[in-house]
């Protein structure tokens, strides 16, 4: 019996090994390069999502929803609708924001601050992060039906927010599925994009700012 | 850059303030209250949400930005009257800035914990249609608060 259940115990040891397997350099630079094939194709993209806010010191979340559109070169709108309204828009060059009652625009070229935002929002939904090693170390592993990209912060400002982000990208189509930001404080913010249509048209004026 | 820290932090402030006088009895149990809030000074302003939740005699907070990213946490003890402030965002993590944080805020939350439901006469309050604007006449400070739709409470950190 008990030479079972060791059996079973190494059996089981074995599958979990190999379930985790550590990607050698080459398979994780086959990784990104395919990732940034897909990217390099991608004209269009848009979804609905679900933002996830695990919350550490309150042992509770917070969900909110609400629906992503990207266009090359460098637009997105990003959208939430419940239970909160905030609209994002950058058009490459400026940056809108609003609620139900303020609206702010932003020209990204005179504000660094917000020009980083942007450019790390935009390398981040569209994964050109992994290949941008001022930003990021980037390290890939093999999850369940997806890679998952792990990007280790190297800039001061945003080690201060983020221990590190997670991107998972789906092993058929290596679009990005989830985003999970891991925060200093034990908080994690999880993204779920659903519903992802791409390279479809869509209507320029989501990335119109009103003036 | 002080004075806009400091500015920051009485944002802050002024919006816990605005909670308190919208929702006094909001924090009596131990679910999860959630608050959209706005703070608004002639020319600028800065929007978020703000989650309290009581733990036996302490109340919990945690303010983020809509994008999910954390600002700061504190925890109140309404038994010893002391707050402690948790993980502040670092353009708020000056001793100048805190000290006014902890003080402000501990008063805030006396008033949402009904401990002390007298409003402070430096502020003008509006309740409209579920929403409560409180001006700081002194610094010129509007803001605006409004109890967002209840969700299921989860109390779990992971899925």
């Amino acid at each position: 019996m008990k030479k079972r259940l060791a059996i079973i115990a190494v059996a089981v040891f074995c599958f979990v090994a190999s379930m985790s397997a550590a990607l050698t350099q080459k398979q994780k630079q086959s990784v990104v390069s395919a990732i940034n094939k897909s990217v390099a194709e991608l004209s269009t993209m848009n979804c609905s999502f679900t933002q996830t806010k695990y919350l550490s010191l309150l042992n509770n979340r917070m969900v909110s929803e609400g629906k992503m559109y990207f266009k090359q070169p460098q637009k997105l709108r990003w959208e939430y609708t419940t239970p909160y309204q905030y609209l994002f828009i950058f058009n490459g060059r400026e940056a809108y924001i609003a609620n139900k009652s303020r609206r702010d625009v932003i020209d990204t070229q005179s504000n660094r601050m917000f020009k980083e935002i942007a450019r790390i929002m935009m390398s981040t939904v569209t994964g050109t992060a992994l290949t941008n090693t001022t930003d990021f170390g980037v390290d890939v592993e093999d999850g369940n039906g997806v890679w998952n990209v792990t990007l280790v912060p190297k800039k001061k400002e945003l080690k201060k927010m983020f221990t590190r982000i997670q991107l998972s990208f789906a092993k058929d189509d290596y679009l990005i599925s989830e985003i999970n930001l891991f925060e200093k404080n034990s908080d994690r913010t999880n993204i779920k994009l659903k519903n992802i249509t791409v390279n479809r048209p869509v209507n320029e004026t989501l990335f119109a700012i009103p003036k | 850059m002080r004075h806009f820290l400091l500015f920051l932090s009485s944002l802050l402030v002024s919006f816990a303030l605005s909670a308190g006088v919208t929702d006094m009895k909001s924090v009596e149990d131990a679910t999860m209250h959630r608050y959209q809030f706005e703070l608004e000074k002639p020319g600028a302003g800065i929007s978020g949400i703000l989650l309290l939740q009581r733990d036996g005699d302490e109340i919990k907070g945690s303010l983020i930005n809509e994008f999910g990213v954390s600002a700061l946490d504190f925890v109140y003890n309404e038994s010893n009257g002391g707050l402690k402030l948790i993980n502040v965002v670092s353009f708020l993590d000056k001793w100048y800035i805190k000290r006014v944080l902890k003080r402000d805020l501990k008063v805030c939350l006396e008033i949402i914990a009904g401990s002390d439901k007298r409003v402070n006469s430096a502020y003008d309050v509006v309740c409209d249609n579920g929403t409560t604007v409180v001006t700081n006449r002194s610094r010129k400070l509007k803001y605006s608060f409004s109890p967002l739709p209840n969700q299921q409470d989860i109390n779990e950190t992971e899925e």
